[in-house]
C-alpha cells in the first residue's frame, strides 16, 4: 500500500506538487496522467525516495520512504531517461544491482536477457535509446521489486517491445502481486494495462479513480423520439451532457446501466442505444471545464 | 547490521575505482618521477651526487610535488562526487536502497584510500632505494616517514575540503573553483582586510601582519613553503582536527542536501545570499586594495570599492542564475551599498586607534625598523636567519616615542602626496605582555632630527646590525664586490686578517653617524662576511669607513674592493637644484649628453679629483650637484649626487 498524505514539494519558489493525497493498493497498476510539467516526475521521485517532501507524508506500508532502506529495497525506479553508471555493460550493471538489492535474481536476469536478446557485454551507453530502455527493464525486473515506478516508460519503444514489456508487467502483477506506478502524458498509451488512474494538473491531483468504476458509472446514450424529448420522464437521470444531432439526442448519463436503460425504455424511444465511453470522453465529461483544459493531455 | 555489511563490499569499491582509478595512477607516476627516479638520476651522476643532501624529501623536485599535491586531491574529490552534480546520476544513486551515510562513507573513505595508496607505495620504493644504495648520507629513513606523513596529511585536508565544497554546490566546475577559493580564503580575506584597514586607519601595521606567518593560514600557501620550512607538530594536530571536522560536516550537509540541487551553483538556498554578498564584499575589498596599492588618491580608492562591489555582485548573480543577463537585478546591491557606507563611516570614527600610543612606563621594549621580517622569529626555517633584538634602554624608548608622536602629529603632511617615503614599523612590547604595533609610510628626511639619536645610540647599533652577532673568530672569509659594472672581487681569507677586519668593521658601524649612513647608502662596495655553516653577514663599506678603507689600502686590497679613479675616464658635474632627475637617472644621462659642452658643466679628469668625487658622492638624490661618472672602456655611465656639504671644494670654486 503506497500512500501520500497532503504532500507538497517546492523547487526554490516553484511549487511542483501541491497538497497531494494518493493511495495505491498492493497489486494494482496505477497510471498517473498529466501534461508536461504537471508534476508527474516529481511525484514519482517523491515516492521513490529521491526527493524529500516539504510537507506531508510519503509512505509505503505505513513507513516513510525517504532514507528508509527496508522500503527502498522493495522498490525500483526507472526514470524517463534510463541512466547507467558510466561505461558499464549490462553485466556490470547487473553485478552492481545484485550487490545492492537483496531480492536480485540471477535466474530471472538470464531469462530476461535471453528473451529480449540483448548483448550483455556491450557498454550500455553505446546502445540506442530504445535498447537502453529495454536494458533498464531487464535490470528492474531482475531485482524482483514489489513496487515498480516507471516514468514515461513507453517512450522510444517499438510496438513489439511495448507489448513484451506490458506482458511482463501484467505477469509480475499477477504472479507476485507487484504494484506498478506508471506515469504518462498519454492516456491511450497505458489505458489498456492500468486499473487505477490519477490525473495530475499543475501540481494537484484532480482525480483518482478505479477504471472499472469509471466505466460502469458513466454512459453514453443515443435516443430519438417521434415527438421530442419527454423532459418529465427523464428527470430522474443524472445527465452530465446533452446535445441534439438531427433528431437524435446524445446524452452522457451517470448511473447504473440497468436503471438508466429501464427508465429510458419507459419513455418509448424510437431509437435507443447505450454505448460505453472511451476513457478520454469519460474524463472530459467528468471533469467539465478542467477536462477541456487538459483534453490534449489525456488523448 | 546490513548497512555495515554493504559499506565496503567489493562491488562498491570496484565501482569507485572504475570511475576515478586513473587519478591515483596518474599521481603515482608523477611522484615516481619527482622522487625515486630523480633520486636515482642524481645519484648515478658523480657530479650531481654531492648536491643530493636534503633537509627533507620535499626538496627533490618540489615543483612537481607541489603541483600534484595541489591538483590531485581536489580533482579526485570532484570526480568522486560527480554523481551529486549530474541530475540523472544523482537520481540513480539516491533511488537505490542505500543510506546517504553509506554512500558518503563508501565514496569518501575509498577516495582517501586511493589518495594515500600511491604515497605509501612511493615511500616504500624510496625506502628500498635508501636501503639498497645506502643513502644515509643524503637523507634519513625518518625523512621518508616525514615526507609520506606530511604529504598524506595535506592530501587528506585538501580532499576533505574539496568534498565539503562539493556538498555546497551542484556544479563540478564551481566545486573546483570554490575549492581553491575556500582553501585560500583565510589568507585572502586576512590580506584584503589588512590592506584595507591600512587605508582606513593611519598607522595600521598591515605589512607587519602580512609578512608574518601568513602562509600558515592556508594549506595551499603552507604547502608551497614545505620545501623550506619543517612542518610543526601543532599544525599536524590542527590539520587532523580540520580533516575530521570537514569530514563530519560534509556528511552533515550531504544528508541535508536536496537531490534536485544538482546543477545549481549553490546547493543550499540559505547559502546563496551569503555567497552573493560574500563575493561582493571580497571584490569590494579587492578593488579598494588595488587602488591603494598603486598609490592612487583616496578618491580612486573609493572608486575601487564601488566598482569592486558592483563587479562582484553582478558576477555572483551570474553564477547563481547561470546567465550573464542579470543587469536588472540590483535591488540587493543598493541595500548592500547602504550597509557598507554606514560601516565604513563607522571605521572612520575609530580614530582613537590612530592617536593611541602606549605610556613609557608601560613599555618593556620596542623595535623600530623598516623591515618587519628582521624581527620575525624564523628559527623554524631550515636556514639560518638573523633576528634582531628590541631596544630596552629607557632613553631609547623615550626617543622612539617622541619620533612616533611626531609622525602622528605630522600625518597630514607626511605620506600620501609624497612619493619618497619609507615604511617604518614600531613594535612595542608592553609590560603586561601585550603588543602595540604601528606601521607608517613616512619621509624619513622630515623626521631625521628624531631618527638620529636613536640610530646613533649604541644599543640600536648592537641590536640591529648582524655583524655584532658574529664573533671575530667565526669569520671564514670576506668578499668585497665593487658597486660598478665590473666583475672583480676582493677576498680576505687569512684568519689574522679576518679577525682584524671584522673588529674594525664593528668599530666603524658603531661610530657611523646617521647622516653618513643615509648619504652613503648603496654606495661603494658590497661586503659579505661568511661565517660557519651557512651563516653570512651582509654590509656595505662606505667611504666614511675611513679606518677600514685605510686598512684595506695597507693590505693592498682597496683597488680590488671598490671603484677607483682608474676605473673612471672622466666625471661631468653640474649644478642641480631641481628634483627632475630624482627617480630617473636615465634622463640625467641624456641631459649630460646634450649639455656636455655647456659652460656650467665641469669636466673632471684629474685622478685625485676623480677619487675625491668617488668618495664624496651619494647614490641617493641630493640637492646641490649632479654628476655623471663615465667608466673606462664601458658604455655605462652612473649618475650620482653631491650635497652642499659633501661637494669637493674644487667644484664649488669652479661654480662660483
Amino acid at each position: 500500500m503506497i500512500e501520500m498524505k497532503n504532500v507538497s514539494k517546492t523547487f526554490d519558489r516553484y511549487q511542483a506538487v501541491e497538497n497531494v493525497n494518493l493511495s495505491i493498493e498492493k497489486g494494482s497498476i496505477y497510471g498517473l496522467i498529466g501534461s508536461n510539467g504537471a508534476g508527474k516526475t516529481t511525484l514519482l521521485k517523491l515516492l521513490a525516495g529521491i526527493y524529500r517532501q516539504d510537507r506531508g507524508e510519503v509512505s509505503i506500508n505505513e513507513q516513510a520512504v525517504y532514507e528508509n532502506l527496508d522500503q527502498k529495497q522493495k522498490l525500483f525506479f526507472i526514470p524517463d531517461q534510463p541512466y547507467f553508471l558510466p561505461h558499464y555493460t549490462i553485466k556490470q550493471m547487473a553485478q552492481f544491482y545484485k550487490s545492492i538489492y537483496p531480492s536480485w535474481s540471477d535466474e530471472r536476469f538470464q531469462k530476461l536477457a535471453k528473451w529480449f536478446d540483448i548483448d550483455l557485454k556491450k557498454r550500455i551507453h553505446t546502445f540506442s535509446k530504445g535498447w537502453q530502455r529495454q536494458a533498464a527493464f531487464i535490470l528492474a525486473f531482475s531485482t524482483l521489486p514489489q513496487i515498480l515506478i516507471l516514468d514515461e516508460p513507453m517512450d522510444g519503444l517499438d510496438p513489439v517491445v511495448r507489448k513484451k514489456v506490458k506482458n511482463l508487467m501484467i505477469q509480475d502483477v499477477a504472479d507476485r502481486e507487484m504494484t506498478i506506478l506508471i506515469s504518462s502524458h498519454n492516456l491511450r498509451e497505458i489505458e489498456d494495462i492500468c486499473d487505477h488512474i490519477g490525473i495530475i494538473h499543475r501540481g494537484s491531483l484532480l482525480l483518482e479513480k478505479e477504471l472499472d468504476d469509471l466505466k460502469s458509472d458513466i454512459h453514453k446514450i443515443q435516443v430519438a423520439y417521434k415527438e421530442g424529448m419527454p423532459e418529465d420522464s427523464l428527470e430522474g437521470l443524472y445527465m452530465l451532457h446533452r446535445e441534439k444531432r438531427g433528431s437524435v439526442f446524445i446524452c452522457i448519463v451517470r448511473g447504473k446501466e440497468e436503471k438508466i436503460a429501464e427508465q429510458i425504455r419507459k419513455t418509448k424511444p424510437v431509437i435507443f442505444d447505450l454505448l460505453p465511453l472511451t476513457l478520454e470522453e469519460i474524463f472530459i465529461y467528468e471533469m467539465g471545464d478542467i477536462g477541456y483544459a487538459i483534453k490534449n493531455v489525456i488523448v | 547490521m546490513p548497512s555495515k555489511m554493504s559499506l565496503f563490499n567489493k562491488e562498491a569499491i570496484l565501482r569507485i575505482v572504475r570511475s576515478v582509478g586513473w587519478i591515483p595512477i596518474f599521481y603515482f607516476f608523477g611522484l615516481l618521477f619527482a622522487l625515486p627516479i630523480r633520486i636515482l638520476m642524481t645519484y648515478s651522476n658523480e657530479n650531481t651526487r654531492k648536491y643530493m643532501k636534503v633537509a627533507s624529501l620535499f626538496q627533490y623536485d618540489f615543483g612537481i610535488q607541489l603541483v600534484f599535491l595541489i591538483i590531485v586531491p581536489v580533482l579526485l574529490a570532484i570526480f568522486l562526487f560527480r554523481f551529486l552534480h549530474l541530475k540523472q546520476a544523482a537520481d540513480l544513486m539516491h533511488s537505490l536502497p542505500l543510506k546517504r551515510e553509506t554512500i558518503y562513507h563508501q565514496y569518501s573513505v575509498t577516495g582517501m584510500a586511493l589518495l594515500v595508496l600511491p604515497i605509501i607505495l612511493i615511500a616504500i620504493v624510496i625506502l628500498f632505494i635508501h636501503i639498497g644504495l645506502d643513502l644515509e648520507a643524503y637523507f634519513e629513513i625518518s625523512d621518508i616517514f616525514y615526507w609520506a606523513g606530511i604529504t598524506i596529511l595535506f592530501n587528506l585536508l585538501l580532499f576533505t575540503a574539496s568534498v565539503f565544497v562539493g556538498m555546497m554546490t551542484g556544479i563540478s566546475v564551481v566545486q573546483g573553483v570554490l575549492s581553491y577559493i575556500f582553501l585560500l580564503f583565510p589568507v585572502g580575506i586576512v590580506s584584503l582586510l589588512f590592506l584595507n584597514l591600512k587605508t582606513l586607519l593611519y598607522g595600521f601595521p598591515a605589512d607587519y601582519y602580512l609578512n608574518r606567518e601568513l602562509d600558515k593560514m592556508s594549506p595551499l600557501t603552507y604547502a608551497a613553503v614545505l620545501e623550506n620550512k619543517p612542518f610543526q607538530s601543532i599544525q599536524i594536530i590542527l590539520y587532523l582536527v580540520l580533516i575530521i571536522v570537514l569530514y563530519a560536516l560534509s556528511l552533515f550537509f550531504y544528508q541535508r542536501r536536496k537531490v534536485e540541487t544538482a546543477s545549481e551553483a549553490i546547493a543550499f538556498s540559505n547559502l546563496r545570499a551569503i555567497f552573493k554578498y560574500g563575493v561582493t564584499f571580497c571584490t569590494m575589498l579587492l578593488g579598494g586594495a588595488y587602488f591603494s596599492l598603486v598609490q592612487a588618491p583616496f578618491g580612486w580608492v573609493i572608486f575601487g570599492y564601488a566598482i569592486g562591489a558592483v563587479i562582484g555582485y553582478i558576477a555572483a548573480e551570474m553564477v547563481l542564475r547561470k546567465t550573464w543577463r542579470v543587469f536588472g537585478r540590483i535591488k540587493g546591491l543598493a541595500v548592500y551599498v547602504a550597509v557598507m557606507v554606514v560601516l565604513i563611516t563607522g571605521t572612520q570614527a575609530l580614530s582613537r586607534y590612530e592617536d593611541h600610543l602606549p605610556e613609557q612606563s608601560d613599555i618593556k621594549s620596542v623595535f623600530l625598523t623598516d623591515d618587519p621580517s628582521l624581527y620575525l622569529n624564523k628559527d623554524e626555517a631550515y636556514y639560518h636567519n638573523f633576528v634582531a633584538s628590541p631596544l630596552k634602554e629607557e632613553k631609547n624608548i623615550e626617543a622612539v616615542l617622541k619620533l612616533h608622536r611626531q609622525i602622528i602629529e605630522k600625518q597630514s603632511i607626511s605620506d600620501k602626496q609624497n612619493l619618497y617615503f619609507e615604511t617604518s614599523y614600531f613594535v612595542y612590547k608592553l609590560k603586561n605582555g601585550k603588543k602595540v604595533i604601528r606601521e607608517y609610510a613616512i619621509n624619513k628626511e622630515q623626521h631625521k632630527d628624531l631618527y638620529r639619536p636613536i640610530f646613533e645610540s649604541r644599543e640600536f647599533k648592537l641590536s640591529t646590525n648582524e655583524i655584532f652577532k658574529l664573533n671575530e673568530n667565526e669569520a671564514d672569509r670576506i668578499t668585497m664586490t665593487p658597486n660598478g659594472p665590473f666583475n672583480r672581487q676582493a677576498m680576505i681569507t687569512e684568519p689574522v686578517d679576518l679577525k682584524e677586519a671584522v673588529s674594525i668593521l664593528k668599530e666603524e658601524v658603531l661610530n657611523e653617524t646617521y647622516n653618513d649612513s643615509v648619504y652613503y647608502r648603496d654606495n661603494f662596495s658590497n661586503t659579505e662576511i661568511f661565517g660557519d655553516k651557512d651563516k653570512s653577514v651582509h654590509l656595505e663599506i662606505k667611504p666614511s669607513y675611513k679606518k677600514f678603507n685605510h686598512w684595506l689600502k695597507k693590505k693592498n686590497m682597496l683597488a680590488q674592493a671598490k671603484v677607483t679613479a682608474d676605473d673612471i675616464s672622466y666625471v661631468l658635474v653640474a649644478r642641480n637644484n631641481s628634483s627632475e632627475f630624482e627617480d630617473n637617472p636615465g634622463s640625467a644621462i641624456e641631459w649630460f649628453k646634450e649639455h656636455e659642452k655647456d659652460r656650467g658643466i665641469i669636466k673632471v679628469t684629474d685622478k685625485d679629483k676623480i677619487e675625491l668625487c668617488l668618495d664624496q658622492a651619494s647614490q641617493v638624490s641630493q640637492n646641490g650637484y649632479i654628476a655623471a661618472f663615465y667608466y673606462k672602456g664601458q658604455i655605462d655611465q652612473e649618475i650620482k649626487w653631491f650635497d652642499e656639504e659633501h661637494v669637493p671644494d674644487f667644484i664649488k670654486d669652479h661654480d662660483q
